[in-house]
């Protein structure tokens, strides 16, 4: 039993005495004294596993693993801070509200403002009713022990809200698994682009600001939208969470749970506070949020901020998974979390086979006098001999895909719903005749279509088809692009609307493979035709939408988690993270996830700047190679808004492909299918990976060589171990 | 910096090397938090890949913390010396982030480190209003406090913020609240004088009144003092590069022995804080907002990446970016004093592949570095100073279409008219034979056409034709154009008093006049053409043209109504097109020609389009007297009246055009306000 544990609960319930001179519960491990503190005749709470303890005075629980007689906890007994730091540490729900028009959140906790509570025990859990009468609310929280963990959850029907208090944000046990540094060795996992960790060890306050990142990124209907520039270097955007997951893991106990948002996670944010950042503790949690501030514009640029009137009440749920043991690392994390996608089905078994995405861009525009001027950079001539050449130089595996194809190209055709090939690049017939001839050798096209973004150079029905903010202005978005220095959202409805468009264009053809993007990582609250709808009305919207595509295999472009069941391959996977200095390092969360299930590709190729550690990434990580190709240089692209190709023509990359071919497609091709049983860092610059087929990856990214097992492993290199 | 020996070599084994271990990849993670931009060859920010990526942050030294460090220096012995400000202290780690030592004896608030090849270790120090040298071991030996020198100046500031030291041992300093430019030391604490002056940058109204102001009004008025330079560099050479905030083009200086500046403008950001030359003299600037600035030795900007922290932490963008320094792998080390630590960049495979390009380019082994620039060009087809050094390789190999095709495309003007001029000259050698046979051809054609065409049916209905619709009112009106150049006056009477222009001839006559001025703007030889490829503003160009023109005519119209002059409104519109008869006739020439020559032979274009502005005024002139019977006088008050009348109205307009989009926004903003609140 850890004695951190036993010292937690003692201060969660020694302050529970101080503050509201209750009995107090004594140290975890002594479950009578536990039961002393809660009312009623349940006394056990949990099952063979699991055994749930609760301070009613705090809604603050312990799960104690009844095997190991470790324990987690959900307070950490902080009394040194504000009243918002030592409720949210010292409570088991933290509340956000907003009290008239203010726009500053008051926050309420169980610890502070004692609400009145009528618990309801059950034999795996408690049901808790929660009356906060100042505030003329209500809710109900339900906690249960599974077998594999832990749920609670608030029903949506459960919130009860007055109308001076509007609710603006839940917090549901954020500090579960918190640690002072020196008490665990370990590290939290975040779903930050390709998976991310951060240690627990003290870092002696050197991070002043959290980690805090909104699931699936951030909502267009909302945040202010930066000006287009293209004259100044752009801070990217950073990678955005696509799985509403977190985890903690304690190494030398070699325990950890990964937690999971399993309702209302398209409202929701999560943090990673390392020690020294506010409070001494390492923790990591998300928060439901219900209300947003946003700007109400008021003139052309300024305006005032307001709280959103209509609030997203919803369910609210989380799932705790615990692992110990040999799972107890990122990599049982991540399998775990597999294996929860798996059973729920939104994860299924996809054919996996290494090949090479080639993008061959079709268009561009750029101005011509008063005019625009299509730039052909590959038609289907062109198209057909770079396929028939690789065959001819024996590359066999690739996967081409079409983009760029549509009338006038790939801006100017964004949101025209003209899904007709231009006539420059070819006929319709040639594009089916060569989609047919392709189809045969196996190596089917693949059409690609943006059905998000919606060039302003045309006409809409902005009160339908053009997404609003919820300040009912125009989402224009920045492409920092010098020729359309901004794009439109189309709302869901008018994405439906072209996705069966689409679908009808060629569902008596061969083609049976597209690639969407745009509406797979973009989510947004909007307003529409007198209605605002919620980033989940809209997910829904989507996901119907996309539900709907007549297409017996969709790509995906980094598509968010909900999407994934209609996914058959993922492409442009974010291969690192967004160089966070808290970030201790890089782990393969997602592919993890993804591997064995459905087949992945990286981002392309041509735009690494250091190509050879990008080769190695994608050895690692198990990732399918992309280019992006074109026939004619990409000089001609100037003045187009795919100026930011700057290396893409066919014959310049021919030799890389083939490298690629031959050198990734040998190691890969050996683990088609396969999951990624293990991976685990050597050294800081040497990696192990491990498949569950028993193929074993060394990969030394190093600047001297690296000795495995006494193989020697050259700098910059791997060596595939058996 | 200050790398000894042959750079070119050096760079070269690096590659080698490199090559050796199997591939040239560093331990650099990969994705950078910023896009990188270059430079086009029309001078447009275009993307490129990244040249550096963040490497790691030293948020301390061994256990120690900075506070409010401002200056960094890498020593020959490859040490780093931080003045670290805030804790009145010099700290010197390794590369690679390790505590070393400190020296703190005398120091009050060191602001600027310079390290010599001797290892004397010299610091300015601001608050004490001192220049301080220590030895190897942190021992002080030597002070310079205020120059003594009448040179220095009476009300002249002394507190050392930056510092550069020669081989000689002099100083070059600079001094907080000195505008009168670099401090020049010799080391035995004499001052030399002033060095490099930034200059005063003043206003065009300040101009305007201190032209018409009285001696006493000019005392009165705010004094104009040169920005200061904010930091100091030297190469190996001992040329010495500043930096000043607020000075836009001018903000990146080079200065030469006798303090001029070697650079033009050159694209920096407002808020440039430092400079650091690296090892094949490179340079490197950084602003506040934690822009990375790389650029050749002749200011060409090769990156410019980096930005600003939005408070995330994100490795690779900054706070307050305050210093930066470049070891001889060229990696950059960039202080952020705002956090208290320095960030380390590694340069890429690709940057790797462009200073191997540079080095050998820049020591005029044009040939040599054709390869790694084709290699360059694999990674970036729009990195444009790549084809500049392809173009100068193949003019040197003598493939003069390959250096014209590279040349363009990278915009060396020069070499693409020298190569232009080897190709036309080597045509003409080869076909000056049958050019001569072609005119003479041309001569008796014309002879025939003249002498016997009347013979030859076919000619005989050809020149009937042309007659017949020489005859026609639009053509006749058209020919009359000629008749302008013959006799001005005789011809803007004939318009006026004869009608021999209608509107719709003139009208004719502005829009071909238009479709002119268009051809030769975006159509013009690549040598003579002012705009750069693939950018067309027609709408600008229609403002520019006709819209001067109209508003011309108008105000020319509305002025001399008023001052008595006779024509009416018709009779200005058809007559001042007219006035454009020498640009209507000599721009097609100019035209053609722009794609026959060189710069060689510019000379005759410049002629032409002095002949066309010059006549084109002068028609102006005379038009505006004929057709308005005004004395030579009259007409001059007139135009100039007419000039003066149309920048009012023009300003005037730009007033009105914003007045109206002030009250339009209010009104919205009063909707939307009452929307609202009515909600």
């Amino acid at each position: 039993m850890a004695d951190r544990g036993y010292r937690v609960l003692w201060a969660m319930t020694a302050a529970a005495f101080c503050f509201f001179a209750v009995p107090v519960c004594a140290r975890a491990g002594e479950s009578e004294s536990v039961h002393q503190i809660v009312a009623g005749d349940r006394r056990d709470m949990g099952n063979d596993r699991y055994r749930l303890l609760l301070d009613e005075e705090t809604l603050g629980i312990a799960v104690l693993d009844r095997e190991s007689g470790e324990s987690w906890e959900s307070v950490v007994g902080y009394t040194e801070g504000n009243d918002i730091w030592t409720g949210l540490c010292n409570s088991g729900i933290t509340l956000e509200f907003y009290q008239g028009g203010s726009t500053i959140p008051v926050s309420v906790s169980v610890y502070h403002e004692k609400p009145d509570t009528e618990i309801q025990y059950y034999d795996d859990g408690f049901d808790a009713n929660l009356h906060y009468e100042a505030y003329d609310f209500r809710m109900q929280l339900q906690v249960r022990i599974r077998e594999d963990g832990l749920s609670v959850f608030v029903p949506g029907e459960s919130i009860e809200e007055g109308e001076e208090y509007l609710l603006g944000a839940v917090w549901l046990y954020p500090m579960l698994g918190a640690s002072a540094p020196g008490e665990e060795e370990g590290y939290m996992v975040i779903p930050e682009g390709v998976g991310a960790a951060i240690d627990l060890a003290d870092n002696h306050g050197k991070f002043k600001t959290p980690y805090t990142k909104r699931i699936y990124g951030g909502n267009a209907g909302i945040d202010p939208v930066a000006a287009s520039r293209y004259n100044v270097p752009v801070v990217t955007q950073p990678e955005s969470i696509s799985m509403p997951v977190w985890g903690m893991v304690y190494t030398e106990k070699q325990r950890g749970f990964l937690g999971i948002i399993t309702d209302g996670d398209y409202n929701a944010q999560l943090f990673a506070y390392p020690n020294g950042v506010t409070t001494p503790y390492n923790w990591v949690g998300a928060k439901f949020l219900v209300r947003e501030i946003y700007t109400r514009q008021t003139a052309k640029s300024s305006g005032v901020p307001a709280v959103e009137s209509r609030g997203d009440i919803r369910d609210m749920g989380l799932r705790y998974l615990f692992v110990d043991g040999e799972q107890a690392d990122y990599g049982g994390l991540a399998k775990a979390y597999q294996a929860y996608l798996a059973e729920q089905g939104t994860l299924s078994r996809q054919e996996d086979r290494f090949r090479i995405k080639l993008d061959f861009l079709g268009a561009d525009s750029r101005k011509w006098f008063v005019f625009h001027q299509l730039v052909p950079m590959t038609t289907l001539e062109h198209m057909d001999e770079i396929l028939e050449e690789l065959e001819r130089l024996g590359v066999r595996d690739v996967m081409p895909v079409y983009f760029g194809w549509q009338r006038d190209g790939a801006t100017r055709a964004l949101g025209s719903g003209d899904f007709r090939i231009d006539p420059v690049l070819g006929s319709s017939g040639e594009l089916e005749r060569l989609m047919e001839k392709w189809e045969e050798r196996g190596k089917g096209l693949v059409l690609q279509q943006d059905f998000l973004l919606a060039c302003p150079d045309r006409l809409y029905n902005t009160s339908t088809d053009i997404v609003k903010s919820v300040s009912q202005i125009l989402v224009e978005i920045p492409t920092n692009q010098k020729l359309f220095k901004t794009m439109y959202y189309m709302t869901p409805g008018r994405t439906a609307r072209m996705m069966e468009r689409f679908t009808k264009q060629y569902a008596d053809t061969v083609l049976s493979h597209v690639s969407i993007e745009g509406v797979t990582d973009n989510l947004y609250s909007y307003y529409s035709s007198g209605v605002t709808y919620t980033r989940g009305e809209c997910a829904a919207q989507q996901t119907e939408a996309l539900g709907e595509l007549g297409f017996a295999r969709i790509g995906m472009k980094s598509p968010n988690v909900y999407l994934w069941e209609d996914m058959a391959e993922y492409y442009d996977m974010p291969m690192t993270t967004s160089k966070y200095n808290m970030i201790s390092r890089e782990i393969p969360f997602l592919p993890m996830v993804l591997r064995g299930y459905v087949p992945y590709w990286a981002p392309y190729t041509n735009f690494e700047a250091n190509e050879r550690e990008f080769f190695l990434k994608l050895l690692e990580y198990g990732a399918y190679p992309s280019f992006l190709l074109t026939k004619e240089p990409p000089v001609e692209l100037r003045n187009t808004n795919s100026s930011y190709i700057y290396t893409s023509e066919y014959s310049v990359l021919e030799e890389k492909i083939l490298q690629y071919h031959r050198e990734i497609g040998e190691i890969l091709r050996q683990v088609e299918g396969a999951a990624m049983a293990k991976h685990e860092y050597l050294t800081d610059r040497a990696v192990r990976v491990e498949y569950e087929n028993g193929i074993l990856l060394v990969i030394n990214y190093g600047d001297v060589e690296y000795v495995y097992e006494g193989e020697t492993i050259p700098a910059h290199s791997y060596s595939l171990i058996r | 910096m200050r790398v000894k020996g042959d750079r070119v070599r050096i760079v070269c084994l690096c590659a080698v090397f490199l090559c050796l271990l199997g591939c040239p990849a560093r331990a650099a993670a990969q994705g950078a938090p910023y896009t990188s931009l270059t430079i086009d060859k029309d001078g447009y920010p275009v993307r490129t890949v990244d040249g550096y990526i963040p490497g790691g942050v030293w948020d301390k030294i061994g256990e120690e913390q900075l506070r409010k460090p401002s200056d960094l220096f890498i020593s020959p012995e490859n040490e780093m010396y931080i003045a670290d400000t805030g804790n009145k202290r010099i700290l010197v780690c390794s590369l690679e982030g390790e505590y070393l030592r400190e020296i703190t004896q005398g120091l009050e608030e060191p602001a600027g480190v310079f390290v010599t090849e001797e290892g004397l270790v010299y610091v300015a120090d601001t608050k004490a209003r001192k220049i301080l040298v220590f030895d190897r071991a942190g021992a002080l030996i030597k002070e310079f406090g205020t120059p003594v020198s009448p040179l220095f100046g009476k009300s002249a500031q002394y507190a050392p913020t930056k510092l550069v030291v020669n081989r000689s041992g002099t100083i070059y300093a600079l001094s907080e609240g000195n505008a009168e430019g670099i401090l020049t030391i010799s080391d035995y604490g004499d001052f030399y004088g002033y060095f490099g002056a930034n200059e005063t940058y003043m206003s065009l109204a300040n101009r305007i009144r201190r032209a018409l102001f009285t001696e006493e009004q000019r005392k009165s008025m705010q004094k104009s003092v040169p920005p200061s330079a904010c930091n100091i560099d030297m190469d190996d050479t001992g040329l010495i590069y500043t930096v000043t905030q607020g000075a836009e083009g001018d903000g990146l200086k080079k200065f030469n022995m006798a303090g001029n500046n070697m650079f033009g403008r050159i694209p920096v950001d407002t808020l440039v804080t430092d400079v650091a030359v690296g090892s094949i003299d490179n340079i490197f600037a950084v602003s506040k907002q934690g822009y990375i600035y790389e650029y050749t030795r002749d200011g060409e900007l090769l990156f410019h990446f980096g930005g600003t922290d939005d408070g995330n932490n994100r490795m690779g963008l900054f706070i307050t970016a305050q210093a930066i320094e470049a070891d001889a792998l060229n990696r950059l080390y960039v202080l952020d004093s705002g956090r208290g630590d320095i960030t380390v960049f590694k340069p890429t495979e690709y940057a790797d592949t462009v200073h191997q390009a540079l080095a050998l380019y820049q020591e005029g082994l044009y040939t040599e570095s054709r390869e790694p620039w084709e290699s360059v060009l694999k990674r970036n087809g729009l990195f444009d100073y790549a084809y500049r050094g392809i173009a100068q390789a193949q003019y040197k190999l003598e493939d003069y279409g390959g250096a014209m095709e590279a040349a363009r495309l990278g915009g060396a003007v020069d070499t693409y008219s020298s190569a232009f001029w080897q190709i036309r000259n080597r045509w003409l050698r080869e076909h000056i034979v049958a050019v001569f046979w072609i005119l003479i051809g041309l001569v008796c054609l014309a002879k025939v056409w003249r002498t016997w065409g009347d013979r030859i049916p076919g000619i005989r209905r050809v020149r009937a034709g042309l007659r017949y619709l020489s005859r026609t009112r639009g053509i006749r009106e058209l020919g009359f154009l000629r008749y302008v150049i013959r006799n001005p006056a005789d011809a803007f009477y004939g318009i006026k008093h004869e009608g021999k222009v209608s509107a719709a001839t003139a009208t004719v006559v502005y829009l071909l006049f238009f479709l002119l001025f268009v051809a030769g703007k975006y159509g013009s030889g690549f040598l003579f053409k002012t705009v750069p490829d693939g950018q067309y503003d027609i709408g600008g160009d229609m403002v520019r043209t006709l819209g001067v023109m109209a508003l011309f005519v108008i105000c020319s119209h509305m002025i001399c109504s008023i001052r008595d002059g006779e024509a009416t409104l018709k009779q200005n519109y058809c007559a001042f097109i007219y006035c454009f008869m020498p640009y209507l006739f000599l721009k097609p020439a100019a035209l053609a020609l722009s794609h026959v020559l060189t710069y060689n032979e510019s000379f005759l274009i410049g002629m032409l389009n002095f002949i066309m502005v010059a006549g084109t005024g002068i028609l102006i002139y005379f038009c505006v007297k004929e057709i308005q019977c005004y004395t030579y006088r009259e007409t001059f008050i007139s135009i100039f009246l007419t000039l003066f009348t149309m920048l009012i109205v023009a300003a005037a307009g730009f007033i009105l055009f914003a007045l109206m989009r002030q009250v339009g926004d209010f009104v919205i903003g009063i909707y939307k306000e009452v929307y609202y609140r009515g909600r």
